[in-house]
C-alpha cells in the first residue's frame, strides 16, 4: 500500500512487515485486555490483585500509542485539517501533501531526538517502573516510534499523494452493500 | 520577525493539511524553546501519557466499538429498534435516531455511524416514503448523535484532560458519563418529535405493533442487549470504574463476536484490532503532545491572562457562554472532536471556573457544541462522509441538514443555559 | 517555580504562597516564587525530572514522594515510631538537620520540613485486630515501600494504587482500608465512604519544600537569607495549623459518624510488634541510612527513659 513498490519481491517484504506490525498491535491489545480482566477477576473472586499490573498496563498503553501512531502514519490515517488542500487542483494538492509530510517528518524527528535526551537523563538517575525494571526501558518506544514515523513521513512525502477521501478507509467503504431492513 | 517565523511555518503546515499531532508538538517545541527551556521537557511531558490513571479505557472501548461495527450488530440493533418503535408515527425515523445514537456512543463519531448505519437505514427510510432530503439530513446529523452517551471516546478524553488539571469540583470520567445522559436524551427527544411530525402522514409506514417480531428481534439481539446495561449499570452503580467497564465490555464483545456468533474470524480479528489501534494511536499521540502544549500554557500562565483579558470585556457568565457557543461552533467545524478537546480544555476550563461554571457542565457544553460542528457547513466532516457514502453533492446535504441543525442548536442552547440538566445526576 | 501535588487552597499551599509574597517584598522583587499546585506539573517523578531540566526550581512534596530521590526522606513514616506530638517535636529537633544535609548531598536545598500529621488506619469494615485487617482490602500509595512492607508484615497483601485512583477504588470497593491523616481523609472526600478509625498513630507524614541547589546558589547571600527566613516562618505556621486542623478533622470525622476504636494495651503491643518487624525488614533492605536511623532510635530511647 505504501512505499517501495519498486520490485515485486520488495513489496512482498513490505507487506510482510506490515502484517507483522498489525500482529504486534493486536497482540499488545490482547495482553492489555487480559491483564485488565484478570485484575478484575482477582479482585472480585479472590480479594487480591497483581502489584505490577497497573504500571505494566500503563506502559502497554504508551507502547500502543506510539506503535499505533506509527501504523496510522503508514496508512495516512492521522487526523488533519484538510479543508484547504481539498479545494486545490491536483498538482497543487500533491505539492501541499509533500510539503506537509516533510514538515511532519522534521517534527517527529525532533521528538525522537529529545526522547533520546530524556532517556539519557533518566539513565543518570534511574527511577523504577516495577521492581528492578527501570523506567527508561519503557521509554525506549519513544525514540523508536517517533524515529520510524519520521522515516515514514519522509517516504510518503516522496512516493504517494493524499487519499481521495482521507477520513474514509477502504474497509468502511466495503460496508456499502448491507441489506436494507424490512419495514 | 525571527520570533514569528517558526509560528508562520506551523500555520503554513496546518493549512497544507499536516497531521495535527505534529502541529501541536511543533507548537509545544517552539513555545518551550522561546521560554528558554531544555526541549527534553516536551518528551518528559509526552511520557506523562503513561501516568494518566485509567487510560486503558480508550483502547479497550475502541476495540469493543470496532468489533461491534464489524459484526452483525448494526443489523440486529436496527431490527430490534424497529420492532420496538416501528408502530409509532415517524417510528422508523426514530428507530434511525436511537440506533445511530447508541452506535455512535460505542464507536465514537469517527464517521463509522454514517457508513455502517446509513447503509441500512437510508434505503429503509426511502422505502417507507420519507422525503429524500429528510433522510439525508437525518443520517448526516445522526452521525455524531450519541457523543454525550457513555462510553463515547470524546467524553472519556475530556475526563482525562480536564481531570489532570486538578479542578475543584473535580472532573471524573464517571461523572461525565452521568452528566451526558439527560442532555443526550434531550437531543434524541427533540429530533424524535421532528421525526414524528415528518412521518405523521405516512400511513404506509405506520404498522401495528407485532409482539412476535419483537420477541424474535429480542432473541436475535440477545447477545448485544446486555451491553448498555453492562457499561452503564456497571459504572453508574459504582461496581466498575470506567476503565474496568471498558475491559469487561471489550472481553464480552470479543467472545460473542469470535466464539459465540462466530462472525469474525482470526484474520479479520487481527485486522480489526490493528485498525482500532491505529485510531487509538492517532488519538493518544494527540493527547500526549497536547499534554506538552498545555503544560507550556500553564507554565506561561496563559489561561489566567486570558481570563483577565476576558473579564475586562465580558462581565457575566451568560455572555461568556454565548461567546463560547459561537466560538465552539467554528472550532467544531474546523477541528475534529479529539483535537478540539485536547487543545481547548486546558485553556477553557480555568477561564470557565473563573466565571463559576462547573467543569463537568463545561464538558457537556463543549461536546454538545462540537457534535453540531460535525455537520456545520461548509466544512463539517460528516457532510463529506455522507456526500461520499450517498453520492450526493455537499450543497444538497447542507440544505437537507438545516432543520436538524436548528433543532440541535436549540438543544445546545438549552444545555448551555440550564446547568441542572447536566448536573442533576452528578452533584 | 515550585511545583506540588498538594491541592490549591490547602494550608500548605496557602502558607507557601504567603511566604512567597513576603519574599517578594523582602527582596524588593528580586526573588519571585511561583507555585504550581495540584499536580499540574505532573507527579513526583515528573516534577523531579523537570527540576533537573531547569523548567522548575523546586518542589513541595511529601516524604514518600521524595523517597525516590533520597531514601531517608520518609524515615518519620516508620510505623508506630512515635506515640504522640511531644515525641515528634523532640526527635525532629535533632533529626531534621540531618535530613537537610542528606538532601544537600543530593543537590537540593531544603527550605522547610513540616509535619503533615499522623496517619491513622481508616476503613469501611470494622477493624479491631490484625485478623480483621487481614480480611480488608488495604490501599497503599504506589512506590510507598514503607507502607507496603508494613502491611505485608501484618499479614496483609496490600493493593498499591496511585493517589488519584484511591477514591474511585473506595467507591468501587477495590479497596476498603486506607491509612491517612484526618485532614486528608476529609479533603479527598474519602470520609464519605469510610466508617471506622483505629485511634493509634500509624505513621508520621512530613512535607518538604526544597530548591535545586544550583538555582538557590544563584541568589545573592542576602536574598538567600530572606528566602530561608520566610519559609522558616511559614513552616512554623504550617506545623501549628496542621496540628490544630488534624485535631478538628479528627473530631469532625467522629461527628459524621466514624466509629473510633482505641486498642487496649495488649492489642497495641501486637501492632507495635508488626511495626518492629517492618522496621527490621526495612533495615535489612537498606531502606534508610544507618546514622539517621541510629539518631532517631537513640533520641527516642533517651526521651522515653526520661518520662
Ligand atoms: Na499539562
Ligand atoms: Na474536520
Amino acid at each position: 500500500m505504501t512505499a517501495a513498490s519498486a520490485t515485486p519481491s520488495a513489496s512482498r517484504w513490505v507487506r510482510l512487515l506490515h502484517r507483522a506490525e498489525d500482529g504486534l498491535l493486536a497482540l499488545m491489545l490482547l495482553a492489555l485486555l487480559l491483564l485488565a480482566v484478570s485484575q478484575i477477576a482477582l479482585r472480585v473472586f479472590f480479594d487480591t490483585g497483581l502489584i505490577w499490573s497497573e504500571p505494566v498496563s500503563r506502559l502497554l498503553v504508551l507502547w500502543l500509542a506510539l506503535l499505533g501512531g506509527l501504523a496510522a502514519t503508514r496508512e495516512g490515517k492521522h487526523i488533519a485539517i484538510d479543508a484547504l488542500p481539498r479545494l486545490l487542483p491536483p498538482l497543487w494538492r500533491r505539492i501541499a501533501w509533500s510539503v506537509s509530510q516533510l514538515g511532519a517528518a522534521a517534527i517527529t524527528g525532533t521528538l525522537a531526538w529529545y526522547s533520546i535526551s530524556m532517556i539519557q537523563l533518566e539513565r543518570e538517575m534511574p527511577t523504577y517502573l516495577v521492581g528492578t525494571l527501570p523506567n527508561w526501558v519503557g521509554m525506549l518506544v519513544l525514540p523508536f516510534g517517533f524515529g520510524l514515523m519520521a522515516l515514514r513521513f519522509l517516504i510518503s512525502s516522496a512516493t504517494h499523494g493524499p487519499a481521495a477521501t482521507p477520513e474514509l478507509s477502504p474497509e468502511l467503504a466495503d460496508l456499502d452493500d448491507n441489506p436494507s431492513v424490512k419495514s | 520577525m525571527s520570533d514569528l517565523l517558526p509560528w508562520l511555518i506551523v500555520a503554513l503546515l496546518a493549512a497544507l493539511g499536516a497531521p495535527l499531532f505534529a502541529l501541536i508538538a511543533a507548537a509545544a517545541l517552539i513555545g518551550f524553546h522561546a521560554a528558554g527551556y531544555d526541549l527534553t521537557v516536551v518528551a518528559v511531558e509526552f511520557y506523562r501519557l503513561s501516568e494518566l490513571p485509567g487510560l486503558i479505557a480508550i483502547p479497550l472501548f475502541t476495540l469493543a466499538g470496532y468489533l461491534l461495527g464489524e459484526s452483525g450488530a448494526p443489523k440486529r440493533l436496527v431490527r430490534l429498534s424497529n420492532a420496538l418503535l416501528g408502530w409509532l408515527p415517524g417510528g422508523l425515523a426514530i428507530v434511525a435516531l436511537v440506533a445511530c445514537a447508541l452506535f455512535t456512543a460505542f464507536t465514537g463519531a469517527s464517521g463509522v455511524t454514517i457508513v455502517a448505519m446509513g447503509g441500512l437505514l437510508f434505503p429503509a427510510l426511502a422505502h417507507a416514503g420519507y422525503r429524500e432530503r429528510f433522510n439525508l439530513g437525518l443520517i448526516t446529523s445522526s452521525g455524531s448523535l450519541g457523543l454525550l452517551f457513555a462510553p463515547s471516546l470524546p467524553l472519556i478524553l475530556y475526563g482525562f484532560v480536564a481531570g489532570q488539571l486538578g479542578t475543584d469540583p473535580p472532573v471524573t470520567v464517571e461523572s461525565l458519563f452521568l452528566a451526558g445522559l439527560l442532555p443526550g436524551l434531550l437531543m434524541v427527544g427533540l429530533l424524535s418529535l421532528y421525526a414524528m411530525w415528518n412521518g405523521r402522514h405516512l400511513v404506509a409506514e405506520t404498522r401495528k405493533f407485532d409482539a412476535r417480531e419483537l420477541r424474535d428481534a429480542l432473541l436475535d439481539a440477545g447477545w448485544e442487549l446486555p451491553l448498555p446495561f453492562l457499561v452503564l449499570g456497571g459504572i453508574y452503580s459504582g461496581v466498575l470504574a470506567a476503565s474496568e467497564a471498558a475491559a469487561v465490555t471489550a472481553l464480552y464483545v470479543l467472545v460473542v463476536a469470535t466464539l459465540i456468533k462466530r462472525e469474525i474470524g482470526l484474520r479479520k480479528l487481527i485486522d480489526t484490532m490493528s485498525e482500532a489501534m491505529r485510531l487509538v494511536g492517532a488519538i493518544l499521540l494527540i493527547l500526549g503532545v497536547a499534554l506538552a502544549l498545555s503544560n507550556w500554557l500553564v507554565d506561561q500562565e496563559v489561561p489566567s491572562r486570558l481570563f483577565e483579558f476576558l473579564q475586562e470585556h465580558v462581565d457575566s457568565p451568560l455572555a461568556f457562554l454565548l461567546l463560547l457557543n459561537l466560538f465552539l461552533l467554528v472550532v467544531g467545524m474546523l477541528l475534529d472532536v479529539f483535537s478540539a478537546v485536547v487543545i481547548l480544555v486546558p485553556l477553557l476550563v480555568p477561564v470557565a471556573l473563573g466565571y463559576g461554571i462547573d467543569p463537568v457542565h463545561l464538558g457537556i457544553i463543549l461536546l454538545a457544541n462540537l457534535q453540531l460542528g460535525y455537520f456545520t457547513p461548509p466544512v463539517g466532516m460528516n457532510l463529506f462522509i455522507a456526500s461520499y457514502r450517498f453520492d450526493v453533492p455537499v450543497t444538497k446535504l447542507v440544505r437537507s441538514c438545516i432543520p436538524f441543525f436548528l433543532i440541535l442548536a436549540f438543544a445546545v442552547l438549552l444545555i448551555t443555559y440550564w446547568p441542572a440538566l447536566s448536573l442533576a445526576l452528578v452533584r | 517555580k515550585i511545583a506540588s501535588l498538594a491541592p490549591d487552597g490547602s494550608t500548605w499551599m496557602n502558607e507557601m504562597r504567603a511566604a512567597g509574597e513576603r519574599i517578594d517584598a523582602a527582596t524588593e522583587g528580586r526573588v519571585k516564587v511561583k507555585f504550581y499546585p495540584g499536580g499540574v506539573m505532573g507527579n513526583d517523578t515528573t516534577v523531579l525530572r523537570k527540576i533537573r531540566l531547569g523548567q522548575l526550581q523546586g518542589a513541595a512534596l511529601t516524604g514518600s514522594e521524595l523517597s525516590i530521590l533520597y531514601k531517608d526522606a520518609q524515615i518519620y513514616s516508620v510505623p508506630f515510631l512515635f506515640r504522640d506530638d511531644a515525641e515528634v517535636d523532640a526527635i525532629r529537633k535533632v533529626v531534621d538537620p540531618m535530613l537537610r544535609e542528606g538532601f544537600t548531598a543530593k543537590g537540593f536545598h531544603v527550605l522547610s520540613i513540616t509535619g503533615v500529621g499522623f496517619a491513622y488506619l481508616m476503613s469501611v469494615p470494622d477493624v479491631r485486630s490484625k485478623t480483621d485487617l487481614q480480611k480488608g482490602k488495604v490501599w497503599v500509595p504506589q512506590n510507598d515501600t514503607i507502607a507496603e512492607i508494613t502491611f505485608r508484615e501484618g499479614g496483609v497483601e496490600p493493593i498499591p494504587l496511585p493517589l488519584s485512583d484511591a477514591f474511585t477504588g473506595l467507591q468501587t470497593g477495590l479497596i476498603d482500608t486506607v491509612a491517612t491523616t484526618p485532614t486528608a481523609a476529609i479533603a479527598l472526600q474519602w470520609h464519605t465512604k469510610l466508617k471506622h478509625l483505629v485511634d493509634m498513630p500509624l505513621s508520621y507524614v512530613v512535607g518538604y519544600v526544597m530548591l535545586d541547589q544550583k538555582a538557590y546558589m544563584k541568589l545573592s547571600e542576602a536574598d538567600r537569607a530572606a528566602v530561608d527566613a520566610e519559609f522558616a516562618k511559614g513552616a512554623a505556621n504550617i506545623d501549628a495549623a496542621n496540628r490544630s486542623d488534624n485535631q478538628k478533622a479528627f473530631e469532625a470525622l467522629q461527628e459524621i459518624g466514624l466509629k473510633v476504636f482505641k486498642p487496649d494495651a495488649e492489642e497495641a503491643a501486637l501492632w507495635r510488634d508488626v511495626g518492629k518487624r517492618a522496621l527490621d525488614k526495612l533495615v535489612a533492605d537498606k531502606a534508610f541510612t544507618a546514622p539517621v536511623l541510629g539518631a532517631i532510635e537513640g533520641q527516642l530511647a533517651k526521651q522515653r527513659a526520661a518520662e
